[in-house]
Order: structure tokens, then sequence, then C-alpha cells
């Protein structure tokens, strides 16, 4: 009885911390200890509220946003993808990858050091081997010699699955990928020898608002073993490709950015009810509407809004209108052109960027070239991510979009932060992917040597504990 | 919906369509006229006849097989099934069907586009709900005729995928001739369609540059799209939504305008509202959907397609006990026979195509395992042909499961008795049971073999389908067969003969009542196969070597100096001759009789009939071809040729003058000119020999280059007044040179064979039978480019060094027409022998049958006569103990000209009637 009665009361604290957590945006300690702490939601970066996130598979078993989902079925059961566990992650083997150069990316780097993986997680970084690591019924791979990076992840990526423009009306909130997802795709498997672990998986861009994506492992033949969160991020695109659809409301800039804020206004609209309803100042249930459902999560901020934009006047807009205006947790897509010039007012603002495929660009003016990621991140961009916008650069190439840059300027250290934990900090995944820490997904792979090198290449990759590409032993796909 | 219990005494009058099928049956009996009677005095108390089917096997597909099985019918309900009934032939409205084969439910379609005229979908709108398939249902479609001859007697018509939301589909058990709504719908508002796949956002388009002036600019285009459509449409169904959006609303809410700060972006809807004319019947059909009052159907193939399918079950809560929900399609599923357990969904299946899933080269196996796998599981689950407007091959390929570890019982459940619970239609349909209405279907074999063909069809009793023949005159017999080959590589199981005059009038499957007709004369072959009497190509049997001229005498040796084509073998034949009996009694109803090939014209064939008992009834062919040898002066055939051209000029000037009215001009034509002499020397010495492979090329240059110098029509182009003067010895080649019948050939070798039969084919434009002997193999495409057959004669294989040469193998692959001589007397009883030893070395039983039976009658002109059974042929037919050339198979009776010759053992009973169950009347 006892033991029920601390359950739950445990329980209540867990679900009172995360729904403060989730509400208010604020860290979980912060929570814990001062729930009279005022969030502010709009300004700069001291009051950041989303990193690090809860695990979002604390907050809810399934990863997903409960109050996304429309209030009718009585907590019917989860979908397949995510009610149960991810098989894969249960029986993963115990693992140590031992003798290799460790880069664990967050804590410096281990020589000579052993990677313990068990349950599909990390388990535990040792500065050397223990001696009875067979005895402990550890597989152990031998990585003398040889690097050990955590997984990349990637945050603009198209490659999960199919059919992601469907391209009738400019605005499309009410589409989701998760239902397209394609689980171990070739080109999947192509990421995996990459050393790509992780995708934020998009629709668009076709469309200024093209739909909810969602952050799926490369590794696994389910969409129970490979989803990660649905959804994902939110994608936008101000302008350039949806140009292209024409003729409609939104043939110009302004039209455009006036659909678009009209929707998320809309969204604004619904996500207050929710959360009036879910705080009990409302008594008034939000009808149900899949247009308009998971913007709750987004104004909540547990969802980034991913902007396909690039040049000065876009990056301009991108600031004032969804994180000025909506507060929205947004990472600029691409930030391409001159919108790199930007870089201090997008700093100051706390807003993420994911740079890329484009690395540089040519400044007619000085006769010279310039090194966007060194830009961005000259200007105090935290958090710098690049990206491939696979399959537009192939997936697997994502190393070569950080070669890029570090020459074109960025430092190494940065570089490599920007295909690890930064991308997982923009998605709120910072605590559970990104770096070789204990506790955090083993996702981990071993490369000849350091990856900013386009001589060396992939040996082996684990996703969430299980061998998914092995060089040793089967054909090289990269 | 609602049925009489009773019906209408009896229906004959009422239903012409069911008098054509089936009176024609009753009518061969003399029985007829006391049945009718006794039908019309027999009226039951409750009005309704009864009928009685019975059968070899009856398959309830209710857990029961019952053997020479009965159902008892009336009114169109079944009221007993077993082995044994309270009823009896000849009680007043009592009416008995014995058939032969195997008697199944009705199959049911689960799914199909049968019936609907135009579009399958409403493609106003991508959801439409509330629209009726039943609205686009033209019962008079033929496709449900189709479908019944296919054994279907049930289909649910669908709106198909084409639709997010398609549509009401019904359950239509059509039968034939005009009906009741009530009796043909069995179940309105069957089921709901929804699309998850591909095809709901195919046909759509997405502006490029300017809007497109079409309806189908619009969503979706994607399966984002489709399943937004869908969980929204649910959400509206289910009254989850706003009032504001609610469909009825929607239209009047322009998206930009007059919403205050800014209007709903997301429906666009200005210009088209997907729910624009529809009313509120569109949500009720898909609410009472969700709230299980109909079931709901969700199309999804790959397995994304699947676990999407699941997902919009577990939001809206779609799970429950009681609720129908059938996943639809499915060809993914391997993987998730569980999650489809635990749900209680049903799983509607496309029976072939079987879409191998994305890794076929992981598993080559994936689909067709399903079935199996989900009756393991004991997940329910039915076919469908979908989307298809033709018929459904339901039970072909269902067969593919079998294959796969599907049993029999559980297939053949699923296409009736599972497929009519899912439907909810298994109170009126789907088993053979105690009070479900009569649908059967008669199959000539099991279900799943290729035998098992739907050879009569019953719905509520009723004959709606029947392969067999629909009028038997009287005096005909009846031959029943386990299987009748007719000889030109047809087959037909269970079948019957029937024969009247000598003639065959009919092959093919048997009439429904064996029990009648009294005056007709039944041979009951039922553990027999009939094949068509078997074909000599070549045989001397009969031939009196006395009457026969020096020439062609087989003793004289001589090289054909004296050979004259005139004579004929013919002459020389004793039709009394007791070889003729040992060949009817080897099966061979017809010898080629032929001179052997003792000069270079040795002479011509004569068809004959062996078990004929006049020289007249013999005789089928007085000539049938002309045998050749390969050292044949041309010259003869040139003149011959010339002789014809002269001739015909003659006759068409004259025929041109006749119908011109004026006399033929004396002088202005001249006589024809003496064709050219051609030293012909050269020619028949180079060939009395065995020529080298270049002497024979070059002998076949140098004819043919003489037959292009001067070409018989340019000698005789000038038209002559008189007739050439008559000769003998040219009119017998005439024939030849008409192509009316062919030259036999024989050469020394191979390479002879071929420069010869070129120049017969090619210049002289003979239908040439070559028979060669040696390694006819290396010839035998060069013989199929001339358009020449081959008579091949034992050894049919040969050892050549280090190589064994099958010949029939090697004619057959090269598709040439051939055919098998005996070239001998009695003895040719043992050439199906040698056939059979060939058949087994690996050449098909099938082809070697055609080689003996229709192949020798179309190569020598007799086609029309013999060599198959077909209607209007001569009803040569041969019995056998088992199929043709197994190595235990005896002949057990022969019949020619309808009369049975002899015949072994029970099998043949005559002037009785047989009830091939056994017993008195099969109870």
């Amino acid at each position: 009885m006892n033991v029920l009665r601390v359950r739950g009361v445990l329980a209540e604290i867990r679900a009172l911390s995360g729904l403060l957590v989730r509400r208010m945006g604020i860290p979980l300690a912060a929570a814990l200890l001062s729930s009279a702490l005022a969030p502010s939601r709009l300004a700069g970066k001291d009051a950041r509220p989303w990193d690090p996130l809860p695990h979002p598979s604390a907050a809810h078993p399934s990863g997903q946003d409960p109050s996304a989902r429309h209030p009718s079925a009585e907590e019917p059961e989860r979908s397949s993808a995510a009610a149960r566990p991810a098989r894969s992650r249960a029986a993963a083997p115990p693992t140590a990858i031992v003798g290799g150069k460790v880069v664990t990316i967050t804590r410096g780097v281990v020589e000579g050091g052993a990677v313990l993986l068990s349950g599909g997680r990390i388990e535990d970084v040792l500065p050397e081997a223990p001696g009875d690591l067979g005895a402990r019924g550890y597989a152990v791979v031998d990585a003398a010699g040889l690097w050990v990076l955590p997984g990349f992840v990637e945050v603009h990526s198209h490659i999960g699955g199919s059919d992601i423009n469907d391209m009738v009306y400019p605005i499309n909130p009410g589409f989701r990928v998760v239902d397209n997802i394609l689980p171990g795709n070739p080109l999947l498997e192509r990421a995996q020898a990459g050393g790509v672990t992780t995708i934020l998986f998009l629709p668009g861009s076709g469309t200024n608002l093209s739909g909810f994506g969602a952050i799926l492992k490369t590794g696994g033949d389910t969409l129970d073993d490979v989803l990660v969160r649905s959804p994902g991020a939110l994608k936008v695109s101000q302008g350039g490709n949806p140009e292209r659809r024409g003729g409609d409301l939104g043939s110009s800039q302004m039209g455009m950015t006036t659909l678009l804020r009209s929707a998320l206004l809309e969204g604004r609209r619904h996500a207050e009810r929710v959360e009036a309803f879910e705080s009990g100042r409302s008594a008034e249930r939000p009808p149900f509407d899949p247009s308009l459902e998971n913007f709750a999560g987004v104004f909540r901020g547990d969802l980034p809004v991913l902007v396909h934009t690039q040049g000065y006047l876009l990056v301009h807009q991108t600031m004032r209108l969804f994180h000025d205006e909506l507060g929205l947790r947004v990472i600029i897509g691409h930030g391409t052109f001159e919108g790199s010039e930007l870089s201090p007012e997008v700093a100051r603002r706390g807003i993420r960027v994911a740079n890329g495929p484009r690395q540089l660009r040519f400044d007619r003016e000085r006769g010279s070239v310039v090194g966007l990621a060194r830009r961005w991140a000259d200007g105090g961009v935290e958090d710098l991510c690049v990206n491939t916008d696979a399959g537009v650069v192939p997936q697997e190439e994502l190393f070569f979009q950080a070669a890029m840059a570090v020459r074109l300027g960025l430092d190494e250290e940065t570089a490599l932060r920007a295909i690890t934990i930064h991308g997982a900090r923009a998605l709120g995944l910072g605590d559970r992917l990104g770096s070789i820490e204990e506790g955090k997904d083993a996702d981990v792979v071993v490369w000849t040597g350091n990856p900013l090198d386009a001589r060396h290449r992939v040996v082996l990759t684990l996703v969430d504990g299980r061998v998914v590409y092995d060089a040793r032993t089967g054909p090289r796909r990269f | 919906m609602i049925r009489p219990m009773t019906r209408p005494a009896y229906r004959l009058h009422l239903r012409p369509l069911r008098l054509v099928l089936f009176v024609p049956l009753v009518l061969l009996s003399a029985l007829l006229v006391l049945a009718v009677r006794a039908e019309d005095a027999g009226r039951g108390r409750d009005g309704a006849e009864t009928i009685l089917i019975g059968a070899d096997l009856v398959l309830t597909a209710a857990g029961r097989a019952v053997r020479d099985g009965w159902i008892v019918v009336r009114g169109g309900r079944i009221v007993h099934v077993g082995d044994r009934v309270g009823v009896r032939e000849g009680e007043p409205g009592v009416r008995v069907l014995r058939v032969r084969g195997v008697l199944a439910p009705g199959l049911i379609d689960c799914g199909s586009g049968i019936g609907i005229r135009g579009r399958a979908a409403e493609e106003a709108s991508e959801v439409t709900p509330g629209v009726r398939v039943r609205d686009s249902v033209d019962l008079d479609h033929p496709g449900f005729r189709r479908a019944l001859e296919a054994g279907v007697t049930t289909v649910a018509v669908s709106a198909g995928a084409r639709n997010v939301i398609g549509g009401l589909g019904v359950v239509i058990r059509r039968g034939v001739g005009p009906a009741r709504i009530e009796d043909v719908v069995l179940r309105e508002d069957a089921f709901l369609d929804v699309s998850l796949v591909e095809a709901a956002a195919a046909g759509n388009v997405a502006p490029r540059g300017s809007p497109p002036l079409t309806i189908y600019y619009r969503i979706p285009n994607t399966r984002m799209g489709t399943v937004f459509l869908v969980r929204r449409a649910f959400g509206e169904a289910l009254g989850l939504t706003a009032e504001g959006t609610r469909p009825e609303n929607r239209s009047k809410q322009a998206p930009w305008v007059g919403s205050g700060e800014v209007a709903s972006p997301f429906y666009n809807r200005a210009k088209r509202a997907p729910w624009v004319g529809f009313e509120g019947f569109e949500v009720d059909a898909l609410a009472a959907a969700l709230r299980g009052e109909i079931p709901l159907r969700l199309r999804a193939d790959d397995r994304r397609e699947i676990e999407t399918a699941f997902r919009i079950m577990d939001e809206f809560g779609l799970s429950w006990p009681g609720l129908s929900v059938s996943i639809v399609g499915a060809a993914e599923s391997l993987d998730l026979v569980d999650e489809l357990a635990r749900r209680r969904s049903s799983l509607l299946l496309h029976p072939g195509g079987y879409p191998r899933g994305r890794r076929p080269e992981a598993d080559p196996d994936y689909t067709p395992r399903l079935p199996a796998l989900l009756a393991r599981a004991h997940v329910p689950f039915a076919f469908a042909s979908l989307d298809g407007p033709d018929v459904p091959l339901l039970r072909e390929r269902v067969a593919l499961g079998l294959r796969h570890g599907l049993d029999e019982a559980t297939a053949l459940h699923a296409l009736t008795l599972g497929a009519a619970r899912i439907l909810g239609i298994d109170r009126r349909t789907g088993s053979i049971e105690r009070g479900k209405d009569a649908d059967l279907v008669l199959l000539a074999g099991d279900p799943f073999t290729p035998d098992g063909r739907a050879e009569a069809v019953f719905v509520d009793g009723e004959l709606v389908h029947h392969e067999g023949p629909t009028e038997v005159a009287e005096g005909t017999t009846i031959i029943l067969a386990r299987r009748v080959h007719d000889g030109k590589g047809g087959e037909h199981p269970a079948g019957i003969v029937l024969v009247k005059g000598g003639k065959v009038r009919y092959v093919g499957p048997g009439p429904l009542a064996a029990s009648l007709g009294r005056p007709l004369a039944i041979v009951d072959a039922s553990r027999a196969t009939v094949i068509p009497g078997l074909i000599d190509g070549g045989s001397s049997a009969g031939l009196r070597v006395d009457m026969l001229g020096p020439a062609i005498s087989p003793g004289s040796g001589s090289a054909g100096a004296g050979a004259r084509p005139e004579l004929r073998v013919a002459d020389a034949v004793e039709p009394g001759d007791p070889d003729f009996e040992t060949l009817l009694r080897a099966g061979f109803t017809t010898v080629l009789l032929s001179p052997d090939p003792v000069g270079p014209i040795s002479g011509e064939v004569s068809a004959w009939k062996t078990g004929a008992r006049s020289r007249e009834d013999a005789l089928l062919s007085p000539r049938a071809a002309l045998v050749l040898r390969s050292d044949l002066r041309i010259d003869e055939l040139r003149k011959a040729k010339d002789y014809r051209a002269r001739r015909e000029a003659f006759e068409s000037e004259r025929a041109k003058r006749a119908r011109s009215g004026t006399p033929p001009e004396r002088g202005s034509l001249k006589p024809p000119e003496k064709p050219p002499d051609h030293p012909p020397e050269k020619v028949a010495e180079t060939l009395a020999g065995e020529p080298a492979q270049d002497q024979a090329e070059d002998l076949a240059r140098d004819l043919a280059e003489d037959a292009t110098e001067t070409p018989a029509e340019q000698r005789a182009e000038k038209p002559t007044a008189e007739p050439p003067e008559k000769d003998d010895a040219l009119e017998a080649f005439l024939p030849l040179l008409d192509r009316s019948i062919p030259a036999v050939v024989f050469a020394p070798s191979p390479e002879a064979m071929l420069p010869f039969a070129r120049t017969l084919a090619k210049d002289f434009g003979i239908r040439v039978v070559a028979a060669p002997t040696g390694r006819a193999d290396r010839i035998v495409a060069e013989l199929k480019g001339l358009g020449a057959g081959l008579l091949l004669s034992v050894p049919l294989e040969l050892i050549d060094e280090f190589e064994t040469v099958h010949l029939p193998r090697a004619a057959a692959s090269e598709g040439i027409r051939f055919a098998f001589r005996s070239g001998v007397a009695a003895g040719g009883a043992g050439l199906p022998a040698q056939v059979g030893l060939a058949v087994r070395a690996g050449w098909s039983s099938r082809e070697a049958l055609i080689a003996m039976t229709s192949a020798p009658a179309e190569l020598f002109g007799i086609a029309d006569r013999v060599g198959s059974i077909a209607e209007g042929r001569d009803a040569d037919l041969v019995f056998l103990s088992d199929e043709p050339f197994a190595p235990t198979v005896r002949v057990l009776g022969v019949m020619t000209g309808g009369e049975m010759r002899f015949g072994a053992g029970d099998m043949v009973t005559r002037e009785g009637i047989v009830n091939p169950a056994g017993g008195e009347d099969g109870r």
C-alpha cells in the first residue's frame, strides 16, 4: 500500500513538473524549486525557455505531445508506432567499444577509453577498458587507432519517406509526415554509412506551410524502431520554392507572409484555448481540428519551427514574425546568401541556425569568398548546425558540410558540434542525442579517423545499441 | 430485404430464361410429360416445389463434407443436407438432379467494381461518405453474368480506392433474369470505404504557375493530404469539430474575409468546398460507420499504410469489439498479423497480384504466405478482387495460397462462409446449411485444382449457369467420361460426349441429370479416359501384295523406271483383313495405307477406317497423298505444271468468251509451244546414290535456276483455244500442284531430303510431308520454314555417336506439325507403346496425343472426319483405362461411327440407364 502511495505521489510530482515544464517552458529543476519563476517568452537568450528540454519519452510515453491530440477518445491505446518501447532497444546486446579515441563532444576527448552500451543507451564512458568486459557479457569492439563519435544529427532532411509536397494549398498545417515514413529505406541505409543516426524528416518546401516533420533514427526496420518524435517540428518556407506555385493568393512575398501570419495567429488562438482548458482556466474543451491541433505544441515551445529562409529580406522577416511577434522557437534553415550578415541580430534573439547545403557566398564588393557558417558563428549564434537538405545533397555527406565549414573558417570543434550536439539541442533532444554521455541513446559511430578529414570513413555504426552498419564484415556503402 | 417464406408454386412459366436453361434437359426424357404432370399435380402444401440435388461430394463450408450427398431445396431455401433424404423421385412436386462433381456454396467476392456503370467514385469531392454505390450499379451489367460463370454468386460492390472516403457499398446476389430488388440486394449500405492508398491521391493536381481550372485542383496529392482528410472527416462525423467548421457551414465561409482579424486559411474553399451540395447525411453515414452501425473498410496496402490505419483506429477508438473494421488490400501485413489479431479487425485480401512488399529479395514468398499465417492467428479474412470491373478469378488465385501452407478447408471458408460473416450476410448465404439460400456452385473437380471449374451454378436452388449441353436430341448416345481429350490439346474433366448418327454432336461438361432419358443409350465411361481414335500415318495393313503392280510391289526394288503415279494402293486393299481388327483393338481407327517408297513415284496413299463393315464405309479418302522419292525427275513435275498452266489458260479463256458471247478466234491464238526439254539425267543420277552435302546443294541451286528461268506462266501466257491433250500420267500430279493433297516424300538421307523438299515446296508449291530417315532433327527447322509436315517412324530415339537424339521432342520444339508412321501392317499396333516410351523420356503426353490424332488428320486432309472429338466429326472414340501413354494404360473399348466395336470389363453398359454414383437412383 505504501509503495503504491509513494508511486502515486511520485507520479503526481512528475506530472506536475512535466506540466510546468511543458506549459511554461522552464527547466525541470527550476520548476521543482520554484513555480513562481515567470518565463519570458519573447525575449533573448537568457530566458531561452527550451534548453534543456525534458526527455520526450519522460514527458509522455509516446514522445508525442498529448495535448496535440483531440480530446475525444478516452485515452485510446497509443499507436503501434509509439505505444510500445522500441523493440530493438530493449533487445540491444551489451557492447563495449574499447581502445579508441573517444570524442564525446560535450566532455572532451578520452584517448583509449571505453564506451559501454547496454539496453540501447550509453551505460558509461571509462578512461580505460576494464578487464572483465567479456565475462560481463559485453561484445567487445576493438577500436584501437580509431575514433569514436556520437552519431550525427541532421536537422533538415527529406529522405525518410515519400510524397512530402502536397502543393494545392499554400498552408497545410494539418499535414504530417509520420504517415509517409519508410523505415529502413535505401537512402537511410546509406546515411548510416556516413555516420548519420538521426534525422529531422521534413515535408516541403513547395508550399509556405507544408506540415509537420518527424524525427527518426536511420537504423531500424519498423516505425516502432525508428520514430523518435512526431510531430518533430513545424516546417515553414518563407519564400523561394513556394513562389513556384504561383497564381494563387500568396504569389508575392507580402502575400505569402500574410498567409503565414494569419495561419499562425489562428494557430495561436487554438493553442491559447488548449492551454486555458488544460490549466482549468476555461471549461470549454477546444474543438478537434486536425489543422490546428499541433500548434499547441508549437506555441508551448515543445516544437521548433524550421523556417526555410535565405537572404537578408527573409531572415529579417523570420526574426520579426516568428520570433519577435509570435515568440516561437525558430531554427533558420539554410540561412544562405546575405542572411548571415544578420547573425548578431539572430544571435541576440536566441534563434538557431542550420546552415547549408551551400556553405559559402561570394562577396562582390570585397571580391572574396565568405564562409557562411563562420559568419553565423562569428555573430554569436549558439548551437550552430550545418545541414544537407538531403536528398538535395546526399545524407551521408553531412560530414562534408562540416568539413566545408572548416575549410571556410569555422573551427573544428564547432564544426563537429554543428553536426552532433547542436542539432540535438535545436530539436530539443539535447539530453538524449548528440554526444557520448552516460544515459544518452547508444548512437555511436566508429571512424577510421577525424570525420572532418574526407579521407576517413565509417567503420561501424550503432543505432540504439544495435549495429546497423559494419564495414568490417559487410559491403562498404559509402 | 424481406423475402417471402414461400415462392409461387412452379415458376417455369414465369421465368422464361430458366425455361431455356433447364427445360431442354428435361425434355430429353420421356419422363418429361410425367414429371411436369407430377409437378403440376403435386404442389406441396406450401405451394413450393422440392428440388433434390445430389452430387459426388458436397462441401458445406460449415465443417462437413458429404460424399454422395443430397441437398433438399424448397422455396429456394435449403431444408436438408445429408447422404440420405426422405423424399423420392417421382413423388409429386419433386424434381431430382443428380450431378457429377463437387457441390460447394456459391463463392463470394468481398469487394469489386462489378456492375458499376461510369465512374466507380463520385469525383466531385474526395469525401463522399453518403453516396450509395448501389445507385451506380447496373444489374444488367454482363460482369454479373461472368461472375456467375466463375462460380461467384455474391459480390460486394464497392466504390473502390479512388476517393478518400468513397461511399456506401452494397452486397448483391444477382442470379439471372429479371429479379426483384429485395432478392438481389442482400445488404444495403453494407460498408463504407476509406482509402489510404496512393490511388486516393492520384488524379488530383497542384498548380504550377497558375491554378488549374479543374475540380481535380484539390488535395490530396500526397498521403499527408489523404490522412488529413480522413482525420478531419472522422472528427466532423464524431461531432468533435467546432460548429463553425461543420461542413454545412463551411461553404459559406470565405477563407479570407469577414471573420475578424484573419480568416481561416486552411480550407481555402471559396472555389471548391469539398462538402458543397452534400447535406447532413454525408456526415451521418460516416458517423454511423464510426458508431459501428456500418462496417468500416480501410484500404491500405503497404506497411506504412496499414500502420497509418492502425494509428487512425487508435486515435478515434475504432478497436472495440463489435465494431467491424476491415483492412482491405493489406499486401504488406505479414509482420503485422499479431497486431491485426489484437485489434479484432478482419482482412480482405486481394487474391492475386500479391505485391511482394518492399524487400522481395529478403523473402520471395512474402505475401502468398499471408493467408496461412492469418488462419493460424485466427484473423478473419476473405478475398476481394478489388476495383476491377471484371470477373474475379478468386478460386484460381486463392490456389496460390495453398502452395504456401493454406489448407483447402480454410481457403474455401474464406471464399464462402468467412466472407459472408465479414459482410454480415451469413444468415442468408455462404454455406450449405439448413435454412440458407440454396446458392451452390458445381465444380468439376476439387475446388482448387484446375479441374475445379464452375460447371453449374444455382441461386435459390435454380440453375442459373450451366456449361453443359442445353439440347439433347432423341436417339443420342451419352458417353460419360472421367476425362475427355479432344485430340487437339483440349481436356474436359468429367466431360461427356454426345453421339448421334455416327457423328459427335457435343463434347464438354455433362448434363446435370444423368437419370434422365430412358430412350438414350448411355455409355458409362466415368472411370475411363476418352480420346479420339488413333491414326497411323503410314501403314500397309490389308494390302494384298498379289494385287499390286510391279512398280509398287514392295519386293520389286526397281529404281522406278516404270513408276506410275496413277497407280492406286486403294485398289489393293482387302477391307476384311484381320490386320484391321488388330489395329482397332490397339486404338487405331484410321490408317493411311501407303505404298513403300520403291520408285521415284511410288503411288497414292489412301485413308481407311479400321472398324468399318463395308468397303464403302471403310474408305475414308481414296487419294490422301502421293508418295514421291527424292530421285524423281523434276522434269515430270515441270511438264505437269506446264500441262496444268495450259489447261487453266484454256479454261479461263473459254470462260471469258462465254461471258462476252464472242466465239474464240482461231487465227489469233497460237497453239501452245512445246516446253523446252531439260536434261533430267544429271538430276536423276545424282540422286540415285547417296549425294554428298555439297552435291545436294549444287543440285538445289540448279533446280532453282531451272525453275526461275522460264516460269510456266510466261511460257503459257498466250491462251489457247485448244484443250491440251489429256495425259493420265500428268493428271496424277495435279492434286499435288493444286495443293489438295500432299506429297509424302522419302529420301535416303536428311541431306537429300532438304533440297528436294525445297524444290517441291518453293518451285512447285507442293505441300510436303517429309518422311525422313536418320537425323531428321537436323532439318526440322528448315522443313518448318517450307511449311512442310513430318512423318516420323521408329526408332524415335537415335543414338548418334555421343548424342542421343529424341526426334519427337526435336520436332515439337520447332513447332512443326508431325505424325507417326509404322510402315508395317498389324505391327503398327505397337506404335502407341513406342510413343509412350518417348513420353516417358520427357515429352509431353498432350503433344504425343496430338501427333497420333489431329496432326495426321490435318496432314492428310481428313480432319473434317477424324482425328479429334468435336462436333460433326465421326464418333471414333477410344476408351482408355488411364491417361494416354501412362505405363499401364489399356484400351477398354473402341467406338467407331457411333457404334461400340468392343468394350472390356464393366466399363460400358449399353441401352441402359446408369447412375454414375451407383445404385438404383443414387439414394
